[in-house]
């Protein structure tokens, strides 16, 4: 560990001990219970509950929509509150331990008994969270889509110190660090690859999603494995109340959601247990189907699906059980029977999460969660007497449990602990030509990933609260493992590990910081540190990630990547926490970056590690950012000036030069405007420095040919990315029914209003020879996607 | 096999973008203002068993000097001593330039620049090139099989050096033709197979050639192999026909590239064993080539086993052989 590393540790461990001797002795009781969503039963993840008048006394819900507030005796007003909700108040006299779950409505007329109170909106400025930014879905949908489809990774994109990893592209590079440095979870279960079609759309069906959050300063030591963010993403529990149908047509793609209690519930009363059951396909290809049937290329096809289920059962009030899975797959096939030629591959994730819930009592709360999740890449492909195939995935295994320790109002403690099994498929191939087999023999790599962590939550007063963690990480490669290494000049030397048995261990302390100091009525200022270790990486020779890049662990030649972020922060709300505003500045160092060698190209059947380099990096910035929560004209306006640059020893000459994801200026605004209640508009607006590439320079001529010569490394910058986006968005109201449960609702989206020609890649074309003295190079533009309008029926039942 | 391999993996990626984005994706010409760092020194020298030694010594130039690139004489470099040298033996090259291969023998002008894949039809069309090469007096200093070669160079005040072996060539059991797999080209085009057994010991680098009756030696854009995938083993190969130098290597036609043509009668194909870093060189210089143009790679710079310089010094271990097409 670094020395600076250390002393960080020291810091740490010194105001931890100092923060516990810190205790009251007045007698208390506890007030928990439920927060849910009195529409569908919907759990409220993030919800406030505190006491009238005194902000500093509350709490907030957690993953499942628990908490629990342990407060003096008494008598108290207890707002219970949610953004987009009707807060509600309830006077509790607490002479013991009471539980109470509340649902909390978004339509004023059916909870007409409820006071409106003033909410307690100023979680912005109160948390000690830097860096954390919470999307629910329904505002996800307001943003205008790409070819009508709705994404949660582009909503991430808009945000400040996220940059989009290309046109159109899902991938997304957080703080100057890379698209494999995010840990992307779909309830608990590592979502590997997040796109679909090399990332044009994402994996993520909104219509499945509840709720998006977004870590990306000082993620809370309960997450790790990654150095840049953590998106954390739920998926909706299902509907306990009633059938709830909904859906959609687009260009590109058709959707269905069901969602059911197990048993109708009597009266306005939630049923034990619910499911969910979500799909969504492409069928841009289907079409052309009948035409292609008649002609050599009958069966050449491109789709992709998703299908996310779930179901929760509660036992009891202290017992619930949820399972959930994803399951999606792109799949490309091509058929030439003239040329007697088939390729069909698909690829894609598969992941299913079991979670048990168990409340121990009034102030303990237990999750215990069992994931299992797969991605894989497969290609097989035929002509005539020669077929080939290659597959590579991670395959996991995951457990953990995760403790909510609610002492009282100034200290909550979480801790837990978590094991993951890996099974890494390096690109394993296999060819058949006539009646000879090849075999590759790569190995899979197998490892042990450990983590423990315990995180405080420390409330000095009504200025002063400290976030204090530490995890605990551990990465084991194991056997069965049998490592080649030499060449023919000094001939080849095997070693043999048998399974189980371990080949390389790393240790990671990783402690994590944050602290908040309010002050005026809206003001507040934070700071936060982290040090993390990632131990499996992906190393991309593109901008972004593609379906065939390959997950590999650390190992004796690779070793963990680490991160040590600190950041600062000033928070301040204004007209009644109407706008809110924050900037946030951010110093990273980051050890054992990875990137192939310059000279590197893939081949079958050789360890990709041994292609890559290793060096270090920087990245630092600053971000601004305007939010406007509440009225018919909300939105947000986010601006980040940043750089991240590397250095490796063996890159450029040893000379420093900035990362890919490097962007000086990215701007993002995003604005909705409801119309009335039939009507909204949307707009958002990008622009961010162009992407840095590595330019061809020299001309030399080998064989006649030509040898091209390159500049040094990502000196060019392409020209700067700028695009608008549109929708307009038209629910009509039955004016007979208007409380009528079918719904309808039309979005025309405008992808790149005024047909901005950004660059997707430049390349040089060669053409003639110097031979025959006609040589021609020319640079080349290309830009992929012009103004491209959308239209999508959306329905709800 | 490779080939194909890569014809696969190039026409998968080609296929879901073009076949998708049925949008048509705009390409427009730009000016891009680069610094260049031209004249760096260029070595191309080879030795092949009972083949003398050359050197083609050239600079690069700026990628958008458009002013020198068409005249070949810009590219070479005169005047430089260069030595090749075994354990016991060694020689001083001798520069011929264009004057003097245009004044030699029209049938002596045909076999050099076929050696170097230019195909002429009198001594007149020698382009505008210059060769080192062994003196006429030194011309028994030719290639030996399992023999190591260092080379020096000196010029302009530089020096490079370099060093290169001539592995034990190995060559197909056997070599035959089959219809190209397209009925509908099948009157035009035919395949080139042939069986070849790989040396049991792992390491092994293969470059191939292909000819067609008495044309130059020309290379596929894939022309270099290794035995990673199927060391020791006994297998069936498709043997892609070579492209005319000055061929773009993004010109990729899916069904004619590669086959053989109907009118070829003569298919002789010299297979040479090569060592490490050769082989390196060749592989990289054939992905940078590849990766002009391509949105999903990444630039790659041509590994070189010069010190001092930039190119290749490399040995050929080959065995050349013919399939005769009966008509």
């Amino acid at each position: 560990m670094k020395p600076n590393a250390l002393i960080f540790l020291f810091c740490i461990l010194f105001s931890y001990s100092f923060s516990f001797s810190q205790d009251e002795k007045t007698e208390k009781f506890t007030l928990s219970g439920y927060l849910k969503d009195a529409k569908n039963g919907e759990v409220l993840i993030g919800a406030n509950v505190y006491v009238q008048g005194n902000n500093a006394l509350g709490a907030t819900t957690n993953l499942y929509g628990f908490y629990s507030l342990s407060l003096p005796k008494g008598t108290y007003q207890i707002a219970f509150s949610y953004l987009g909700f009707n807060t509600k108040t309830q006077e509790i006299i607490l002479d013991k331990d009471i539980r109470i779950n509340t649902e909390l409505s978004d339509d004023t007329k059916l909870l007409e008994e409820v006071v409106i109170v003033e909410e307690r909106k100023d979680e912005n400025v109160k948390s000690t969270t830097m860096g954390k930014e919470e999307l629910s879905t329904d505002r996800i949908k307001s943003i205008p889509a790409f070819m009508g489809e709705v994404d949660i990774i582009k909503a991430i994109q808009l945000l400040p110190g996220v940059q989009a990893a290309g046109e159109g592209n899902s991938g997304i590079y957080v703080r100057g660090g890379g698209p494999d440095q995010n840990l992307v979870l779909l309830d608990d279960a590592i979502v590997y690859n997040t796109g679909h079609l090399f990332g044009f759309f994402s994996v993520f069906n909104a219509d499945a999603v509840k709720n998006t959050t977004l870590y990306k300063g000082a993620m809370p030591a309960n997450f790790g494995g990654r150095l840049s963010s953590v998106i954390d993403i739920q998926m909706k529990e299902g509907n306990n109340k009633r059938f709830e149908m909904e859906g959609g047509i687009g260009i590109i793609s058709s959707r269905l959601t069901l969602q059911a209690p197990f048993k109708k519930p009597k009266s306005k009363k939630e049923a034990k247990g619910s499911f969910l059951f979500s799909g969504r396909r492409t069928y841009l290809f289907d079409i052309a189907q009948p035409f292609l049937k008649r002609t050599d290329f009958a069966g050449t096809n491109y789709f992709f699906y998703d299908i996310n289920i779930k179901a929760n059962y509660k036992f009891s009030d202290k017992d619930r059980l949820y399972i959930s899975g994803y399951f999606g797959r792109d799949v490309f096939v091509y058929n030439s029977t003239k040329n007697q030629t088939n390729v069909k591959i698909p690829w894609g994730n598969a992941t299913a999460t079991v979670r048990y819930n168990h409340l121990f009592n009034d102030k303990l709360f237990m999750n215990t969660t069992f994931v299992f999740n797969d991605y894989n890449f497969s290609f097989s492909g035929a002509q005539l007497e020669f077929s080939f195939k290659a597959n590579s995935g991670v395959r996991d295994f995951n457990t953990k449990v995760d403790f909510d320790y609610y002492l009282n109002t100034k200290h909550n403690l979480k801790f837990g602990m978590m094991y993951t099994h890996h099974r890494m498929t390096p690109t394993q191939a296999s060819a058949r030509s006539a009646d000879t087999d090849f075999e590759s023999n790569i190995n899979k790599r197998y490892s042990h990933e450990l983590a423990w962590y315990v995180a405080h939550s420390y409330d000095v007063n009504e200025k002063l609260k400290f976030d204090f963690g530490f995890r605990l990480s551990l990465f084991q490669h194991i056997g069965p493992y049998s490592q080649i290494r030499g060449d023919n000049i000094i001939g080849y030397d095997t070693t043999v590990y048998k399974r189980g048995k371990p080949i390389k261990t790393f240790v990671g302390p990783e402690p994590r910081f944050a602290m908040r100091y309010a002050f005026g009525k809206n003001n507040s200022i934070k700071a936060g540190a982290a040090l993390n270790y990632q131990y499996i990486h992906l190393v991309s020779a593109s901008n972004s990630t593609l379906p065939t890049d390959v997950w590999v662990q650390s190992s004796g030649i690779v070793k963990p990547q680490m991160a040590l972020q600190y950041s600062f922060g000033y928070f301040r709300n204004f007209k009644d926490n109407m706008f809110e505003t924050s900037i946030e500045v951010y110093f990273k160092h980051l050890w054992n970056q990875i990137e192939y060698s310059e000279s590197y190209v893939n081949e079958l059947n050789v360890d990709q590690e041994l292609g890559y380099v290793f060096g270090k990096g920087k990245a630092y910035g600053a971000e601004f950012f305007l939010k406007k929560r509440t009225g018919k004209l909300n939105g947000w306006i986010g601006y980040t000036l940043s750089r991240s640059d590397r250095k490796f020893a063996e890159l450029n000459q040893g000379k420093v030069f900035v990362a890919k994801y490097d962007r000086t200026h990215d701007l993002s605004i995003n604005i909705n405007y409801d119309i009335n209640k039939e009507w909204s508009v949307g707009a958002t607006f990008v622009y961010a420095t162009g992407n840095s590439i590595t330019p061809a320079n020299t001309l030399s001529i080998i064989e006649f040919n030509p040898m091209i010569g390159y500049a040094d490394r990502n000196s060019y910058r392409v020209p700067a990315y700028h695009r608008m986006d549109m929708a307009i968005t038209y629910t009509p109201i039955p004016k007979r029914r208007p409380d009528r449960r079918w719904k309808s609702s039309y979005n025309l989206s405008i992808y790149n209003v005024y047909n901005r020609r950004n660059t997707y890649f430049i390349y040089n074309k060669i053409e003639g020879s110097t031979l025959t003295g006609d040589l021609k190079q020319t640079p080349i533009n290309v830009s992929l996607f012009p103004v491209i309008p959308s239209f999508t029926w959306n329905f709800k039942f | 096999m490779q080939s194909k391999l890569k014809k696969y993996t190039s026409f998968f990626f080609f296929c879901i973008l073009s076949c998708l984005f049925i949008l048509p994706a705009c390409e427009k010409e730009i000016d891009l203002n680069i610094k260049s760092n031209p004249n760096e020194i260029i070595v191309e020298g080879h030795i092949e068993n009972d083949i003398p030694p050359y050197v083609i010594l050239t600079k690069s130039i700026s990628l958008y000097d458009n002013i020198n690139i068409n005249n070949l004489e810009n590219f070479f470099i005169h005047d430089a001593r260069i030595v090749v040298s075994t354990d016991t033996d060694s020689v001083e090259l001798v520069e011929y330039n264009s004057v003097i291969l245009q004044s030699l023998p029209d049938s002596v002008a045909i076999a050099i620049a076929a050696q170097f894949g230019i195909q002429i039809s009198s001594a007149d069309d020698f382009p505008e090139v210059s060769i080192y090469t062994v003196p006429i007096t030194n011309i028994d200093f030719v290639g030996q099989i399992g023999k190591k070669y260092d080379l020096r160079i000196e010029v302009n005040n530089q020096v490079l050096t370099s060093s290169t072996t001539i592995p034990v060539p190995v060559f197909f059991d056997s070599l035959w033709i089959l219809p190209h797999p397209n009925p509908s080209f099948a009157d035009s085009f035919f395949q080139v197979y042939g069986r070849l057994q790989d040396p049991q010991s792992l390491g092994n680098y293969y470059r191939y050639f292909t000819k067609v009756d008495n044309d130059p030696f020309l290379i596929s854009n894939s022309s270099v192999f290794d035995d990673n995938f199927f060391n020791g083993k006994k297998f069936q190969i498709f043997i892609p026909k070579g492209k005319p130098i000055g061929t773009n290597s993004n010109d990729f036609n899916f069904n004619t590239d590669g086959y053989w043509s109907i009118d070829d009668s003569i298919c002789t194909i010299k297979l040479s064993q090569i060592d490490k870093p050769h082989y390196d060189f060749w592989r990289t210089l054939e992905a940078n080539r590849s990766s002009q143009g391509n949105p999903f790679g990444s630039f790659v710079i041509v590994k070189s086993n010069i010190i001092g310089g930039k190119g290749i010094w490399g040995g050929y271990g080959s065995i050349t052989g013919s399939y005769v097409r009966v008509p």
